[in-house]
């Protein structure tokens, strides 16, 4: 699995969403599933598939599914 | 001792386990079987659809996710030889629905054997964290099965005696008539003992730096201190102390601001008005100086000509604040007693300023210094104990 | 001045009369407190209070209730005290402590007596008091039972007490009575709860047999459900009917807080202001007005506290304005609904419920 394909699953999982709707555009509080509480599941979710541990300030910066990546990408090493 | 469980309700584990107790292993602190527990428990909560419901034990189980232990793990991981005391027997608050977890979580993180007294209110939180805890006890950490248990009980003396009698830790989560009444109740003589207390908080805001801050962020923030629960928890803010030179326009736009994330988040209970009414009028009485400033019955401020020793013997709830405006921060020194417990804080040199007080002058109270909008969030040190070290002890080879 | 007051009829004036009449008086009552009052004068400086914004009646300061449980609320020196009220507060609860003077206590029991006599007529009658006599015997202690009661002697011709010293109804007091007066127009009193169970129930469960149907049923503390039996205003009227032909009815809400300015219940159920005092309906949010027919808070304003500040409390009641002036029964002035307590409130928090029991 690649891990934008990981990537796309931790939201399936973490906000118990469908895959279609996971992708670019997707935004904090633009879908029920996606509000504070959600995001908890979220956050919890990337740390596990990327075995990772987010700081406060990035869990509060992963605004949407493109911020997710670029976070990832530039603080934790993740390539897209 | 078999009579005396007639009345006892097992949320977690029974009779046979709480019997055996007194004979299970400890374990070392952070221990592999723990840690994988909690990463469970934290990941079954979070996708458990009733839990999700409520936003209290959605915070828990963030707190206890696998990534945040393991980093907190890493604080400890040099402390070899450490292993749990024996047997924790804590008493929840009746007023916080998940204290009990996160009490659970500091007790069993040290080594120890959780039995939990949670209150006899039916908080929906405490029945769903229970089933999660069953279920991955059963089916995932059979080993940890004699390791907890949490327990409702009515008026029953002799199974807190009881208890108290075989405990190793006894920690009392509530007000000071509580501990008080638990503390007429013998423990062992190797027994230690934490109480919980009311304790009260502060904020210290810069009025220049405030300025220069997102407004709706530290909105926000504050709105979580304070109004998320209630303005009751220990931890929320009951007073704040200005600094600064542009006082006046930072307290506008910061009211205003507050103002509009109430409106919209906060129920604000039909009594509350005249509660804090009331609340000024006995304030009054004693401090005739002081000023109420009502915006409506959501946000009422008292603003304070000075600090008085016993401001807090008038401290209220749902939205009552003391304000107090100074140009030297030395002068909270008289707020900083044993009941204090957290200051926030909002200004680049804040937290400098704050720690160099408390130990200029050795304050009895302040047990935490932490950003404005960071006073609810869950800790392994709380209330100034370092609770995987108090919680434990040290093989010592020295 | 209250002898303007007094020269009027209590239920004659229509809104803009009233007001007019109302706000000087307020206005007067809270100077006249404050230079008295030590504490109502902090706590008017500390909400910030300015006489001269005060342009109609719902801008005078209003105090909440519970701070005569508080505080020492009296505006006059203790060798003025002529007797002190205690509210009937369940016990380890703190009770109000209400001061009178002669002057308030007296003015107290006139205006009672007015007002009560425009319902049941201004002739002294026997009364038949559905309590102990015992709530009376401190006369210098009085709890709010016991204050009304003694309130109402004046109002009397003869006060009989119904139940012994063990609550218990006596047959025989209550025969000798109706057999004595019960041929003409007489005055039954007790609280609502009383009535229903040491009355009502005892005629029902020991099938007494007798004619109360002269009489005037007074009640206070109607409003408040009987929660026990869960038992409506209508069904309670109905049952007294039925069982000893009771059917002048006549409720009433007041307080120890501001005894002799009751709201009375007329012929179309509504509870009536007087002249002497009125009722602002306010919102939870801000302490705004409500508009008619919407709930809140109970604001009551009497002009006859002198001797405590208690001419303008916001009580913990909830209740409606049902209208002003229009009432069927023809008084003038507002006529209000009382829905009960205002909730109280389960907080989040670290506070002390534990105790209760280990």
């Amino acid at each position: 699995m690649s891990n934008l394909e990981k990537y796309v699953n931790a939201f399936v999982e973490g906000l118990g969403v469908d895959k279609d709707i996971v992708k670019p555009g997707l935004e904090y509080q633009a879908i029920a599933e996606w509000d504070s509480v959600g995001h908890m599941g979220l956050i919890s979710s990337i740390e596990e598939t990327f075995d990772i541990m987010m700081e406060t300030d990035d869990i509060i910066d992963l605004s949407s599914f493109e911020k997710g990546k670029e976070i990832l990408a530039t603080k934790y090493d993740i390539a897209f | 001792m078999q009579q005396e469980f007639d009345n006892v309700t097992f949320l977690v584990g029974s009779k046979d386990i709480l019997m055996q107790m007194e004979h299970i292993p400890v374990l070392p602190i952070f221990s592999d079987k723990v840690r994988e527990f909690l990463a469970i428990l934290s990941d079954e909560l979070l996708h458990d659809k009733q839990a999700k419901q409520f936003g209290d034990i959605m915070a828990y189980a963030f707190w206890i996710r696998g990534a945040a232990i393991e980093k907190v793990y890493t604080k400890y991981v040099s402390e070899t030889h450490r292993i749990g005391r024996g047997i924790a027997f804590q008493i929840a608050p009746s007023n916080i629905p998940v204290q009990f977890a996160i009490s659970m979580t500091y007790a069993i993180i040290s080594g120890n054997i959780s039995v939990v007294r949670v209150s006899r209110k039916n908080f929906r939180q405490v029945d769903i964290i229970c089933e999660v805890i069953k279920r991955v006890l059963t089916e995932k950490c059979t080993q940890l099965k004699p390791y907890i248990c949490v327990l409702r009980y009515d008026h029953d003396e002799s199974v807190t005696k009881w208890l108290s009698s075989i405990c190793d830790i006894r920690m009392i989560w509530g007000g000071d008539n509580t501990i008080s009444m638990i503390r007429q109740i013998s423990i062992q003589p190797r027994c230690i003992e934490l109480g919980f207390a009311d304790r009260y908080s502060l904020a210290v805001i810069n009025a220049d730096d405030y300025l220069k801050s997102d407004f709706k962020v530290v909105a926000k923030d504050f709105y979580n201190d304070t109004y998320y629960t209630d303005q009751n928890a220990c931890s929320s803010t009951r007073l704040i102390i200005w600094i600064g030179n542009q006082i006046e326009k930072a307290q506008k736009i910061f009211w205003d601001n507050l103002a509009c994330e109430v409106n919209i988040k906060y129920k604000l209970s039909e009594i509350c008005g005249s509660e804090k009414l009331l609340k000024t009028a006995i304030c009054a009485a004693k401090h005739p100086e002081i000023r109420e400033i009502r915006q409506n019955n959501a946000i009422v401020r008292i603003e304070l000509p000075q600090l008085y020793d016993d401001t807090m013997d008038f401290k209220g709830n749902c939205g009552y604040f003391f304000e107090y405006a100074t140009s030297n921060l030395e002068s909270i020194v008289s707020l900083l007693k044993k009941d204090c417990q957290t200051v926030t804080f909002l200004g680049e040199t804040l937290e400098d300023d704050i720690h160099k007080l408390v130990d200029l002058y050795g304050v009895r109270g302040v047990d935490r210094i932490v950003p404005l909008g960071h006073s609810i969030d869950l800790s392994f040190v709380w209330d100034g104990y370092d609770l995987p070290i108090t919680l434990s002890r040290v093989v010592g080879n020295a | 001045m209250i002898e303007d007051f007094h020269r009027l009829s209590p239920y004659c004036l229509a809104k803009e009369d009233k007001e007019a009449l109302l706000l000087k008086e307020m206005k007067e009552l809270t100077d006249w407190h404050r230079h008295r009052c030590r504490e109502y004068d902090c706590f008017l400086e500390a909400i910030g209070y300015d006489s001269q914004m005060v342009k109609s009646l719902d801008r005078i300061p209003f105090v909440p209730i519970r701070v005569f449980k508080e505080l020492t609320m009296k505006s006059i020196p203790d060798d003025k005290i002529f007797k002190t009220m205690m509210s009937s507060g369940t016990s380890g609860q703190k009770q109000s402590k209400i001061y009178l003077d002669k002057e308030t206590a007296v003015l107290q029991q006139k205006v009672l007596l007015r007002l009560l006599g425009d319902f049941v007529g201004n002739k002294r009658l026997p009364m038949l008091v559905i309590d102990s006599k015992a709530i009376i015997k401190d006369r210098k202690l009085f709890t709010t039972r016991g204050a009304t009661v003694m309130g109402l002697d004046f109002a009397t011709k003869k006060m009989v007490f119904a139940l012994d010293d063990d609550m218990q109804l006596d047959e025989h007091i209550l025969y000798e009575f109706a057999n004595q007066y019960g041929g003409e127009k007489f005055l039954i009193f007790g609280f609502t709860f009383m009535v229903w169970q040491h009355l009502f129930q005892e005629i029902k469960k020991r099938k007494i047999d007798i004619d109360l149907s002269n009489g005037y049923l007074l009640t206070a503390g109607g409003w408040k459900k009987l929660t026990s039996a869960a038992i409506s205003n209508d069904e309670f009227k109905k049952v007294g009917k039925e069982l000893c032909g009771i059917s002048h009815y006549v409720d009433h809400y007041g307080m120890a807080e501001q005894t002799g300015c009751i709201y009375a219940e007329c012929e179309c159920g509504n509870l009536h202001a007087s002249i002497y005092s009125d009722v602002i309906v306010r919102r939870y949010f801000d302490f705004s007005p409500c508009d008619y027919g919407e709930k809140g808070y109970i604001q009551v304003l009497s002009t006859l506290p002198r001797s405590y500040p208690g001419h303008s409390i916001l009580t913990e009641d909830e209740g409606i304005i049902l209208g002003e002036d229009d009432c069927p029964c023809g008084r003038k002035g507002k006529y209000i609904k009382i829905l009960g307590r205002v909730k109280n409130a389960e907080i989040r928090g670290c506070s002390d419920t534990y105790a209760a029991g280990i």
